[in-house]
This record gives C-alpha cells, sequence and structure tokens, in this order.
C-alpha cells in the first residue's frame, strides 16, 4: 500500500498547515522578526556611526607647522582648520568635552624644525602632536581618525625610505561573499533547524501522549510507510520555515551591514541559490529525521523538546564551524559528517567557491542518515515500549 | 439470536498466550512486591468461531485487555501465538490488521479533524475505493447518527458521540473479525444501548466478534461463548449455558472468582 505515504503525508500537511496559529507562529512570524530586527539593528548602529555627507569638520589646531598644513590642504576633505592659541587649549578642550566641537591638535612651536633636528639615534623624546577628540561624537571620532591617519603618513614618509603600497584585489563580491559566507552558513542550519524543531516533537510525541498513533497502528499501514509520511510532512513545513527566514535574512541583510540601498549585492546567481535549496532540502530531511526518532523515543512534546537541545548544540557548533574554517575543506571525509557538510557546502557557496563533489557527497551522506533514521523509526513504530509505554 | 455459529470454522484460535511487563520500583512499591515482573496474561488459550460473539469477561486488571492488544497486533507475547482469521499474530501481523476491526478507548482519535475528514483518512489507509467508502460512509454516519456533525471537530463533540465516531472509524474495512475492548465503558445509557444494539447487527450480519467487558448483563445478551479471565489466567470459557449452569452469569462469575482467589466479597 505505498499510497499510504501520500495518504499519511497529506494528513500530516493539513494537521500542520491548517493549523493557522502554529503556521503563523513557526514559518511567518520568525521571517518577519528577522526582517524587523535585522533591519533595525542596522539602521541603530548606521544612525550612531554616521555623519551627514556635507558635513563640514570642525579642527582647532595650535601651532600648525608649515609642513602638516600643506598636506592637509592638498587632502579632498570637508576640514574647516581653525587655528587657536595656546591660551585657548582648555576651553576647546571643554567645548569637545560638551560636545561642540570636533577636534584639537596641538603641535610644538616650530614643530618642522624641532622635527628636521631630530635624531632618532639621541634616545631624546621624538616632538609630540597631541589631538583631544571625543569618542561619544561621532562627527569627533571621525575627525580624530581622519587626523590620526594623516599624521600617521606624514609620520611614515619622515622615517622611511621607501613606501609600501598594497592593492587589495578582493571586489565587492568577494567581501561580500566572505561576509555571507561566514553568517550565512550558521543562520542557514539553525533557521531549519528551528522550523523542524517546531513541529517534530508534536507530530510523534504528542501523537503518542494523545493517544493517536495507536489507532494509526492497528492499520495495515506500514510502519516504514508512517515514517516517510511523517518525515515529509514534518520536512515540508520544515522547508517552508528556513526558506521564510532566509529570505528574510537575503532581505534584511543590505540594510544590516549597513551597505546602503545604492550598493549592489546582487553578486549570487540562480544556480548559487538552486545548490542552496538543494543543501536545505536534504538538510531539513536530515533534521526531520533525527527529531523524529528523538520524538518517538519521549513519552511526551516536552521532553521530546528537551532531547532536541543537544542536537541545537551540535548543530550551532558546526554552523560555527562555518564561520571559524573560513570557507569548506577539500577533504571529502568532512563531508560525510551530518550537518557540519551542510555548514561547510553552504559557506563554500555563499563564498563563490561551491565544489559539485562535495555537495553530491553530503547529499547522499544526508540520504543514507535519512533511510537508517526511517528504519529506526519503523522499528521504533512496532516497538510495544515506545509507542505505550507513558 | 442470529446467525448460528459455525463451530467447524476456526476464526480465532489463542494458544498459550503469555505477556509479561516489567515493573519499575515505583510499581513494586504500589503492588507490595520485590518480583520486577508482572504477568498480565498467563498462558492463555481459547478458539472463537466464524459467526460467534465471544465474550471476555473479568476485573479490572485481569488481563482482559492485554490478551485484545495482542490480538490487535499492538503489543507481542513474551510465548504463545494466535491466528486470527488464519493469520499468526506473530508472523504476519499486518495481515491481521487488514482483517480485524480494533475498537478500544485507549486508542484515540485526532481531535483536530472531523468525522468526515477522519472517516476518509482511514478508509485511504484501509486501500478502500473512493466509492466504495462514501457509500460505507453515509451508511455508518446515519447508522449512528454522525452525519449532522460529519464536519465538526472532534474536539467538540460528546464523549458518545466520539465513540460512535471511533466505532465507525474502526470499522471502515467492513472487517469480517471485530474485536472491541469494553465497547461500552464511560458512556451513556443511550450512546451504551446504540452500541450494543450495532453489535446485535454485526451479529446478524454474520461477523466474528470478539468483545471485552465486565457488564454481565451485555455478555449474557450477546454472547455466545464466554472465556473468565482472572488474574491472567482463564479460569473458564465455554458457552454460556455451560458456564452458568442454570444461574446468572453474575453469580457464576462471583463464584468462580472466589474459588480462584479465595477473596470473600
Amino acid at each position: 500500500m505505498k499510497n499510504n505515504i501520500i495518504t499519511i503525508f497529506k494528513k500530516e500537511c493539513t494537521r500542520i498547515f491548517m493549523d493557522r496559529r502554529l503556521f503563523l507562529t513557526a514559518v511567518v512570524m520568525p521571517g518577519v522578526m528577522i526582517y524587523v530586527m535585522y533591519t533595525l539593528v542596522g539602521n541603530f548602529t548606521s544612525n550612531m556611526i554616521s555623519v551627514a555627507e556635507d558635513y563640514k569638520y570642525q579642527i582647532h589646531v595650535v601651532n600648525m607647522p608649515e609642513s602638516v598644513n600643506t598636506i592637509v590642504s592638498q587632502v579632498p576633505l570637508n576640514i574647516n582648520v581653525i587655528p587657536a592659541s595656546e591660551a585657548d587649549i582648555e576651553s576647546l578642550i571643554q567645548r569637545i568635552s560638551d560636545r561642540n566641537t570636533d577636534l584639537l591638535m596641538v603641535f610644538p612651536p616650530d614643530f618642522d624644525e624641532l622635527v628636521a633636528a631630530f635624531d632618532i639615534t639621541s634616545g631624546e623624546t621624538a616632538p609630540t602632536v597631541t589631538l583631544w577628540g571625543n569618542q561619544a561624537r561621532s562627527e569627533s571620532s571621525s575627525a580624530y581618525y581622519m587626523m590620526s591617519d594623516i599624521l600617521e603618513k606624514y609620520h611614515y614618509s619622515l622615517t622611511h625610505r621607501f613606501s609600501i603600497e598594497g592593492v587589495d584585489l578582493a571586489t565587492d563580491a568577494d567581501i561580500f561573499g566572505a561576509f555571507m559566507g561566514a553568517l550565512v552558513a550558521m543562520l542557514f542550519i539553525l533557521f531549519i533547524f528551528s522550523g523542524c524543531q517546531a513541529i517534530a516533537p508534536e507530530s510523534i510525541a504528542g501523537e503518542k501522549e494523545r493517544g493517536t498513533l495507536g489507532t494509526i497502528l492497528v492499520t495495515p499501514t506500514k510502519r516504514r510507510d508512517m515514517a516517510f509520511g511523517k518525515i515529509l510532512s514534518i520536512s515540508l513545513f520544515g522547508l517552508m520555515s528556513a526558506v521564510v527566514s532566509m529570505i528574510a535574512i537575503m532581505l534584511s541583510m543590505p540594510n544590516m551591514v549597513n551597505l546602503g540601498s545604492d550598493t549592489n549585492t546582487n553578486f549570487y546567481e540562480i544556480s548559487d541559490f538552486l545548490l542552496l535549496g538543494v543543501i536545505a532540502v536534504f538538510t531539513t530531511l536530515l533534521f526531520v529525521a533525527i527529531l523524529s526518532v528523538l520524538s518517538a523515543y519521549a513519552k511526551s512534546v516536552k521532553e521530546a523538546t528537551a532531547l532536541t537541545m543537544p542536537v541545537m548544540i551540535v548543530t550551532m557548533l558546526c554552523g560555527m564551524a562555518g564561520m571559524l574554517t573560513g570557507g569548506g575543506p577539500d577533504e571529502i571525509i568532512y563531508y560525510l559528517i551530518p550537518v557540519f557538510n551542510s555548514a561547510q557546502c553552504v559557506t563554500a557557496i555563499m563564498q563563490f567557491e561551491a565544489s559539485v563533489g562535495n555537495i553530491a557527497v553530503t547529499i547522499a551522506a544526508n540520504t543514507l542518515y535519512v533511510l537508517i533514521c526511517v528504519a529506526l523509526l519503523a522499528k521504533m513504530f512496532n516497538s510495544e515500549k515506545i509507542v505505550f509505554d507513558k | 439470536m442470529g446467525n448460528k455459529p459455525n463451530t467447524e470454522n476456526e476464526i480465532l484460535s489463542v494458544n498459550n498466550l503469555t505477556k509479561t511487563f516489567k515493573l519499575s520500583k515505583k510499581q513494586q512499591q504500589l503492588r507490595n512486591t520485590k518480583n520486577a515482573t508482572l504477568t498480565a496474561v498467563d498462558d492463555v488459550s481459547f478458539k472463537s468461531y466464524e459467526g460467534e460473539v465471544f465474550g471476555l469477561l473479568g476485573p479490572n486488571g485481569a488481563g482482559k485487555t492485554t490478551v485484545m492488544r495482542m490480538l490487535a497486533t499492538l503489543i507481542n507475547p513474551v510465548s504463545g501465538d494466535a491466528t486470527v482469521g488464519g493469520y499468526s499474530i506473530i508472523k504476519q501481523p499486518h495481515e491481521v490488521r487488514r482483517n480485524i476491526g480494533f475498537l478500544t478507548n485507549e486508542l484515540k482519535l485526532d481531535d483536530y479533524f472531523t468525522p468526515n475528514y477522519l472517516y476518509d483518512y482511514f478508509s485511504q489507509l484501509h486501500g478502500i475505493a473512493k466509492e466504495a467508502a462514501d457509500k460505507r460512509k453515509q451508511d455508518l454516519f446515519a447508522r449512528f447518527g454522525i452525519d449532522q456533525f460529519a464536519e465538526v471537530k472532534v474536539a467538540n463533540l460528546s464523549q458518545g458521540m466520539k465513540q460512535k465516531i471511533s466505532l465507525a472509524v474502526s470499522i471502515v474495512h467492513d472487517p469480517s473479525i471485530i474485536i472491541f475492548d469494553e465497547p461500552t465503558n464511560g458512556l451513556d445509557v443511550i450512546t451504551s444501548k446504540v452500541v450494543t444494539d450495532f453489535l446485535v447487527e454485526l451479529k446478524m450480519q454474520g461477523k466474528s466478534v470478539i468483545l471485552s467487558s465486565h457488564i454481565f448483563t451485555l455478555l449474557e445478551g450477546l454472547c455466545d461463548r464466554v472465556g473468565i479471565i482472572i488474574n491472567g489466567q482463564m479460569v473458564a470459557c465455554d458457552t454460556i449455558a455451560n458456564i452458568v449452569g442454570g444461574k446468572s452469569l453474575e453469580d457464576t462469575f462471583f463464584d468462580i472468582y472466589t474459588a480462584t482467589t479465595k477473596e470473600v466479597i
């Protein structure tokens, strides 16, 4: 009676999807929350560190040397250099402290001459430039780093006879990919797990608790068909939950990382999303299969939920391993490790380094683990200790 | 009453069924025993014939439900075997399930669904063609008055109506062997009568019914033969007439019970 897999699948789907409250809380809400939360956090951090584009930095300088003045005037920065005297220092420090102005730079008198005469081997203290800023004020903080950078470069050019020019060949896509690969792998795995965790304990342990599982067991339905029907229906739900969460991440990510609406983040192609989808399907099946076995073993939904916790911790570790390794390892054996293999594949896909071979091994390994879990679940459905022990 | 059983055709043969359960420390304390194993069914044997209503009579905890569960293939005996409709409960449980209708209070229907949905679902699990399933659903729903509540979620129905739906769902496949465990337990007198009348109808249709109960009048009125189980053992098994020997079933039972357990009631 092969049709029984479909019959059970349809019944379970009806049970899950027609329960609007469950659907809203386990599928729609996480997605909405992710989008709202990430966008708000992004906007919040953006507002904290951003300075208006047309802002003119107020930089007060005591004893501005000619050399530095020349450099500053050549830099295309929106700076208002305000000469000040040593008598103004105290009041300017107070104004910076009160967040009324941005930066104070104090050079020793005759700075250029002192620098020219300074012998690095003399052991004497080098001429010192002092900068007063206020990190609590975005404009002051930006001005501080801007001027420090200029002075660093000037300092470097005085003391070194050659310069080093670094050329970063990373494209925007590479930078974005590295970021997404690190972060998304963990979120991807965790969201899939959460979707499965929301329904698997209820679907099997709940049926045991309510006494409805035995009613099905007394029909001529094969236990294997029951296991397949349940795993497939829960997987569909888990997958939907994960897809909604992932869409929310993708939509909110540019806001989260402050790339702005004018920055192109559309680096991924349809094939990347297809590969992600394939990994999502087989990861979901694996999670559901593992959680179903735990759920069947548990005597109640409460116990089943508690039993899922160790799996969640392992899942988080595997997701974080994706962040730490910074890309998928090449050795095939790593792709036989459940959950870790999925996290590594997702990282590789997001970093534009997907290997079809590694993904194929991951799919094959997960399929094998799912089949083992189905066989185990079917055996558990046949065990009176599992089904009737309360 | 009804068709005569065909005593040449064994529909059920129970041979030395034994079932034990492990007791937890707490259960041992409650039962005041140091024995970690409870023998719920102890070497029970009996037969039932085609078209017969066979009753299992016994007090609570005697082992009736355990025997019924073993016959329904939900649990396995530790020793012995039984054939139901010619199929072994150990070697051919799938075939046994295909041929029986099983009703017990401990198996519930999902509250979330309507009777209509559940009936169709169980029909499909039994592989019944849609047309035949619809026709039988119409008959059974009309017979039990479920039709007015066909689209109401089970959670919102009365206990009596739930039991009627469970009954209808248990026989969606029109089984020839029906195993009902305490079918009138917890029901009001009206619903009890509906169930009892339906059992009479099944007997008239020539179905073989295995019925467990501790309600004497129910068994006395319906059964061709009765087995009395006390403390997991079958202490008497025969036709009603042979067992009671002119007395009532109730008096006969208490005589046997007192003689077996040495308890004074």
